[in-house]
């Protein structure tokens, strides 16, 4: 389980501008990054929720939790 | 094994060792001029690896962002570039907008790839109708032999080696691709076994195999090995290509 300490870096390191280019790898739609879970939703059509590690997201589809 | 995951397991055994090892191996080529970039633009590099590449567009663009498929690598490039922007993500799927990137570029990284054409497509939609997209790598003569020779051995020093092209497929791979060439640049440099396969990376007994293999088929691949001492010397060759939209 993530420590609030890190999951604090984790929301101060996913920088906006990096943000506002990500995109869903399965459906292209954008995303939204959920600084409460630390997680990055698709707001397109899967809705997938992609893990962010050590503050790096985890675009792998793989890896995404799916609704 | 998938390439994927066979690029993934190389790699984060790799990882600890590899920024040390190829520390400086792009010193030589003249990439940023190459490129084009000016100072506003955005830089995504696909395979970033440790982010040897990437952090040489430091200065020169605004905006530096590095995809890898490998957890460990990126690890690395955190820690020692801690001013790029970092994804964990798959080549042939880059969770990344349409035309949302100035310049995107690979760098040793297409030689893991069988089938590059989906990857460079993807490159392309990302850099957009006003964007660009560089690919560099190191490549064979045009010798379908030697590059056969080169390739296996390649693959025995790593087993996520896909395919050493010569600099004619490169530019089939960009044009099909649906981009037109605006500049390319051959290089070529030395480089010794020791550095190639440095010890604290590559277990030993891979070292050995492709020792083996140089001794018995060095000539046959077009890398022009020499001995010297108990190290071997050979021919690196690089090419980068500078592409935009048809």
């Amino acid at each position: 389980m993530k420590s609030l300490a890190s999951s604090e870096e984790a929301k101060l390191a996913l920088d906006p501008k990096l943000l506002e280019i990500l995109a869903c790898p399965n459906c292209r739609g954008d995303v939204e990054y959920i600084e409460s879970e630390n997680v990055i939703v698709c707001r397109g059509e899967c809705h997938y929720r992609y893990p962010v590690r050590d503050d790096i997201p985890v675009m792998l589809i793989d890896e995404a939790e799916k609704p | 094994m998938s390439e994927e995951r066979a690029i993934q397991e190389e790699f984060e055994r790799a990882a600890p060792a590899f920024a040390e090892r190829t520390r400086g191996r792009f010193d030589d080529l003249p990439a940023t001029g190459f490129s084009r970039v000016e100072s506003h633009e955005t830089v995504l590099e696909v395979g970033c690896g440790t982010g040897n590449f990437l952090r040489q567009f430091r200065g020169h663009a605004q905006r530096l962002i590095g995809l890898d498929l490998t957890a460990g690598m990126l690890g690395v490039a955190k820690t020692q570039h801690p001013d790029l922007g970092l994804v964990q993500g798959n080549a042939r799927r880059l969770p990344f907008a349409s035309a949302s990137v100035d310049l995107v570029t690979s760098a040793q990284a297409l030689h893991h790839i069988w089938d590059p054409i989906p990857v460079v497509m993807e490159m392309r939609r990302v850099a957009g109708p006003q964007g660009r997209v560089m690919v560099v790598d190191q490549h064979t003569t045009e010798s379908y032999e030697q590059a056969s020779f080169m390739n296996q051995l390649e693959a025995i020093r790593d087993p996520s080696h896909a395919v050493s092209r010569p600099p004619s497929a490169f530019r089939i791979i960009i044009t099909s691709s649906g981009l037109e060439i605006v500049d390319e640049h051959l290089w070529e440099g030395t480089n010794r076994l020791s550095q190639w396969m440095w010890p604290g990376e590559f277990p030993e007994e891979r070292i050995e195999q492709v020792r083996g293999f140089i001794e018995k088929h060095g000539p046959e691949t077009g890398m022009d090995w020499e001995r010297d001492g108990d190290d071997w010397v050979f021919t690196r060759r690089r090419m980068m290509i500078l592409a935009r939209r048809a």
